[in-house]
Formats: C-alpha cells, sequence, structure tokens
C-alpha cells in the first residue's frame, strides 16, 4: 500500500521535470537554425507557399499560444507528422523501438554475464590476476570512444576474419558486434560498481558477525554480501538500460542498425524537426518511466530504504 | 596578533596537508605515470602552435593514404595530410573545448549547489527543477540536442558540453554542502557574526572542493569521448579542422585498405581520455582520506 502511495507521489513529483524538459525541446526547436516552414516549403517555394505552411503549423501565433498547443497535442499522444516520410511520428518510433530494446538488452545481458563474476571476484581476491584484468577492462569501458571500439571491430570481425557483418539487421548474427560495442561501455561501470558494492559489504558488521560465527565463507558470501551488493548493482543495471535507449545513439549509427538512435541522426540530416523533438520527447520520457520505476524498485528491495518511506508517506 | 598566529598555523597545516596528498598521489605509480603521458600530449598540443612536420591542411594527391613511414610518423589521411600535424593541431579543439567546457560546467555548476545548499527556500527550489530537468536527459542525448538546435562550431560545443555536465556539479556540492552546514563549528562561525558569504568561503568550499577536483578529473575524460563522439557524429566542428572524432570518421570509409586513418586518432582520445581517469583515480585516493583507509583495509 505504502509502495503504491510511494509510486503516486513519485510520479507527482516528476511533473515539473517533465514540463520543463517540454519547455525546453519546445525552446531547442524554435532557436534551430533555419525557417522550418521554409524548410518543409523547399528553397524553391514561393513567400506565399511558405507564409501558408507557417499557418498552418500555428508558426506565426504567439510563442506562449504555440507552447501550450504543443502540450495538449502530446497529451493526446500526438506526436506530430514526419516532414520527410509524411508519417506519424509515433509510428516511425514505433516502428524502430523494437530494434533498439533487442540490442539494449542483449548488451545489458552481456555486460552483466561478465561485469558481475569479475567484480564479484577482484572484490574477493584484491591483487590478484582476476583484480587486474577487472580493472583493465573497466578503464578500458570508460575512456574508449565506443564509435572506435565499433571500428575496430569491424575490421577485425567483418574486413580481416570476415566472421561477421559489419551494418544492417536482416539476421540474427547482424546484432553481435553492435551487441558487444556497447557492452564494452556498460561493463566497465558494472564491474566497478560491483567490485566497490561487494567491498563495503565485506567490510560491515554483520559480514563481521557471521565470519565470527563460524559459517562457512561460501554460505557468508552468498547470504550475506551479495545479497546486500546486488541493490546498488541492480540500481545501475537499470539507469544503464534507461540510458542505452538514449546512448546507443552512436553505436547504432556505426552499425546502421535501425534502433531510434541512429533514426534520430537520421532526422537530424534531414532537418526533420518535428521529428527531432518527437525522438528527444520520447527517450527523455521512457528516461524518466525507468527512473521511477527504478527508484521503486529500489525502494522495495531494500528494506531500510523501505522504512524511511514508511515514516514519510 | 593571535588571529595572525593562527592564520599562520592554518596555512602551514594546509601546506603539510597539500605535501601529503602529493606524495600520496606521486606514490600511485599508475596515476603518476598517466601524468606524465598526459604532460606529454599536451606538450604535443602545445608545439603545433609554433612547428608541425607538415601543414596541416595542404593536400597532397600524391601521397594519400600512406602507411606510417619515417617521412610520416603515423602515415596521411585520405587527402595525402599528415596524420601526426593534423593530430597535434586537432588536439587544441579536441582537449581545448572539453577543458573549457568541464571548467564552465564545474563553476556554474558549483556555484549553484553551494547557493542551493546553503540558502535552501525557493532558491533552492528553483535550481533543483532546473537540474532535474537537465538530468532528465542521458547526457549522449542532451548534447546532441543542443548541438543541432545551436549549430556546428566551437562555441555551440563548448555550451553543449557544459550545459550537458553542471547539474551533476551541483547535485554533488549541494549534497556537501547540507551535510556540513548542520556541523556545530558552523554554527559558532555564524554566532560570531560572520556573514553568509564569508562563511560559504572559507569554511564551506574547502569541504566541497576535492570532490570537486576528482569529479573534475573524471569529467576530462568524459568530454573528450563526447567532444569527440559529436564530431564523429558531424555535429561538431565543420571540415578541414583536425578535431580528432571526424577525423575518425572521414577515415572510415577507408578502414578496408587504409586502417591507420581510423586507428591514431582513437588512440589519441583514448590515451587522452585513460591518462585523465587514471589521474582521477590517483587523485580520489590522495583527496579523501576516507577512501584511503578504505583501501588501505583491503
Amino acid at each position: 500500500m505504502t509502495l503504491v502511495r510511494y509510486l503516486v507521489r513519485r510520479v507527482w513529483h516528476s511533473i515539473p521535470t517533465l514540463i520543463g524538459a517540454l519547455l525546453f525541446i519546445f525552446i531547442l526547436v524554435r532557436v534551430l537554425p533555419g525557417d522550418p516552414a521554409r524548410l518543409i516549403a523547399g528553397p524553391e517555394a514561393l513567400e506565399e507557399d511558405v507564409q501558408r505552411i507557417r499557418e498552418q503549423l500555428g508558426l506565426d501565433r504567439p510563442l506562449h499560444v504555440q507552447f501550450i498547443d504543443y502540450v495538449s497535442t502530446i497529451l493526446r499522444g500526438d506526436f506530430g507528422r514526419s516532414i520527410k516520410f509524411g508519417t506519424p511520428v509515433i509510428n516511425e518510433i514505433l516502428f524502430r523501438l523494437p530494434y533498439t530494446i533487442v540490442l539494449a538488452l542483449v548488451a545489458e545481458v552481456i555486460a552483466v554475464a561478465v561485469a558481475l563474476p569479475l567484480g564479484i571476484l577482484s572484490a574477493l581476491r584484491p591483487n590478484s590476476k582476476v583484480s587486474y584484468i577487472t580493472s583493465i577492462i573497466s578503464l578500458v569501458g570508460a575512456s574508449t570512444p565506443s564509435f572506435w571500439i565499433a571500428l575496430i571491430l569491424i575490421y577485425v570481425f567483418s574486413v580481416s576474419l570476415k566472421l561477421l557483418p559489419s551494418s544492417g539487421a536482416e539476421s540474427p548474427r547482424h546484432i553481435v558486434l553492435p551487441a558487444i560495442t556497447l557492452s564494452l561501455v556498460l561493463m566497465g561501470n558494472l564491474t566497478r560498481i560491483t567490485r566497490s558494492s561487494v567491498i563495503e559489504a565485506l567490510s560491515s558488521n554483520h559480514v563481521l558477525t557471521a565470519v565470527a560465527k563460524g559459517l562457512k565463507d561460501r554460505v557468508v558470501i552468498m547470504r550475506h554480501v551479495l545479497k546486500n551488493a546486488l541493490i546498488p548493482i541492480v540500481t545501475i543495471m537499470g539507469l544503464q538500460v534507461g540510458n542505452l535507449l538514449g546512448g546507443a545513439i552512436i553505436t547504432e549509427t556505426v552499425f546502421a542498425w535501425p534502433g531510434i538512435g541512429s533514426l534520430l541522426i537520421d532526422a537530424i540530416f534531414f532537418r526533420d524537426y518535428i521529428l527531432i523533438q518527437g525522438i528527444i520527447l520520447f527517450m527523455v520520457l521512457v528516461f524518466i518511466v525507468i527512473n521511477i520505476v527504478v527508484d521503486v524498485v529500489y525502494a522495495y528491495i531494500d528494506p531500510r530504504i523501505r522504512d524511511i518511506l514508511w515514516r514519510m508517506t | 596578533m593571535e588571529d595572525d598566529l593562527i592564520l599562520k598555523k592554518a596555512s602551514e597545516a594546509r601546506r603539510k596537508q597539500l605535501a601529503s596528498m602529493w606524495r600520496v598521489f606521486k606514490s600511485n605509480r599508475v596515476a603518476y605515470t598517466s601524468l606524465y603521458v598526459l604532460v606529454g600530449i599536451l606538450l604535443l598540443v602545445v608545439v603545433s602552435f609554433v612547428y608541425t612536420p607538415y601543414n596541416p591542411y595542404e593536400f597532397n594527391l600524391g601521397r594519400a593514404r600512406q602507411p606510417p613511414s619515417p617521412q610520416h610518423l603515423l602515415g596521411t589521411d585520405e587527402l595525402g595530410r599528415d596524420i601526426l600535424s593534423r593530430l597535434m593541431v586537432g588536439g587544441r579543439y579536441t582537449i581545448g573545448i572539453s577543458f573549457i567546457s568541464v571548467l564552465l560546467g564545474s563553476l556554474i555548476g558549483s556555484i549553484l549547489g553551494l547557493v542551493s545548499g546553503f540558502f535552501g527556500g525557493h532558491v533552492d527550489t528553483v535550481i533543483q527543477r532546473v537540474v532535474d530537468v537537465a538530468l532528465a536527459f542521458p547526457t549522449t542525448l542532451l548534447a546532441i540536442a543542443l548541438m543541432v538546435s545551436l549549430g556546428p562550431g566551437v562555441l555551440s560545443l563548448i555550451m553543449a558540453i557544459s550545459i550537458s555536465t553542471f547539474p551533476v556539479y551541483t547535485r554533488l556540492v549541494r549534497g556537501v554542502v547540507l551535510q556540513v552546514i548542520n556541523e556545530d563549528y558552523i554554527a559558532a562561525v555564524k554566532l560570531l557574526g560572520r556573514s553568509s558569504w564569508y562563511i560559504i568561503f572559507k569554511h564551506v568550499l574547502p569541504n566541497v572542493i576535492s570532490p570537486i577536483i576528482v569529479q573534475t578529473s573524471y569529467y576530462l575524460g568524459f568530454s573528450i569521448l563526447l567532444a569527440s563522439a559529436l564530431g564523429f557524429l558531424g555535429l561538431g566542428i565543420p571540415p578541414p579542422t583536425p578535431e580528432w572524432g571526424s577525423m575518425v570518421s572521414t577515415g572510415r570509409v577507408y578502414l578496408f585498405s587504409s586502417p591507420h586513418i581510423v586507428v591514431f586518432p582513437g588512440l589519441f582520445i583514448t590515451v587522452t581520455a585513460l591518462s585523465f581517469n587514471l589521474i582521477g583515480d590517483g587523485l580520489r585516493d590522495a583527496l579523501d582520506p576516507k577512501s584511503r583507509m578504505f583501501l588501505r583495509r583491503f
């Protein structure tokens, strides 16, 4: 019950953020270089045609009226029509979305499969070979530009070894390279968080108690260390997936993976400002929702935080 | 008189503290080496103002896409321009822009955080709402959106990256201020009738300096990646300016026959970002006694 109340309150509190984000996107598009009506009409159009489009789009009205209008169409789920494709923006987004979701999930699974064991082992055995390899992985992830990793992978696996395709999404094999590229970036972060939260859990008093009680090492690690360490790890994983929906932009572009990230870049080059505006808003919405979900899950799995929330709501 | 003595002692203590921090930093061999590597790269960039092996802008199609050789240490690009010369000049943009924008971002973000945490009330609410909005955007997306809106160019890049980095500083500094402000010594200074700004600068600021420095070092690495990613996407500085990210981008067409055009700019980006991150780790251990104790325990 309290959890539901917390959820409602959390959603309520994100409304000002959402309005702020809408206003920000609205302003960004309005200061865009070039007159949107002229862009739609094309360079050879007559001034009166441009004027007609301007009136059609409502661009001749005062800014605050335009903003209220914008918000009310968004509330009706109407993201406008793409200038380039002539189709509703929301259709374009929903058509590309599954690709981005699949890519994000596969990348996250790879990252977790590598990062969790490495992070835990390197926390348990500092100064060992494993811990050495782990720190290299997390450093490379944090310091290498993903577009460059992508190109190196293409060079090695597509150009030299001819093992994997370098662009498109026609077969399951096409996902391998983009997923690895994305997962390398995630891995670094995740190993670091895993390592530090396991170290922190190891140093807590209740683990000391468990050891003092004479429990076996394995039992202590599984039941007392990992259970505690998992809380921050799960949080980071949630945030990563949220970030990926926006952050896969570069990887998707390099591999021509047809997700919403590469759609955004296409829209930028077509100067399709209605599509740009729609995609950015969509990504922000997803990001806000995921942040709320992560907060609620976090509150749910951590009894200490749950208690604080009990008292607050 | 007594005041003077106290100040003198305080400054001596601070000097000793700094010296001990430097010792800790120096004892971290990886971080110390990274500092040298970074200085080396910066030297290359600085030297580019007076000397480059070749003119970084001059075409020479007869010598296009040559692999590394004694004449061209890192080879030539698709238009026969010397890659080393271009990387030296490009560093001014990639590193320079990252430096300025993170500096701006940290300055604005920290000031907002200080004000927000110290004064509270409506000021705090307004600042925090703005930060909420900025944090509602994934960082890369925010930077891309700003670049689209501001148009390509050095100034736009600086604005885009500093706007993308300031909110984290505001949160960080506000958090530390809220912690410090309830300490007894702040209450004591308030009783002495000192002004708010005096308290902020003398007693609150010193507490937030080290987390800011550590965060800045990490963010320098990150903003090198961000600036070059924007360049790679064609949203940064228009050609023929040899920004590192856009150099990788133009080379990708020739990945099959001349991979070196892509490899070297990418290596420069990686090594620079890596040095900043490693120096950040070293600084964190040197500046934060808590994490040092932590590390010693394990």
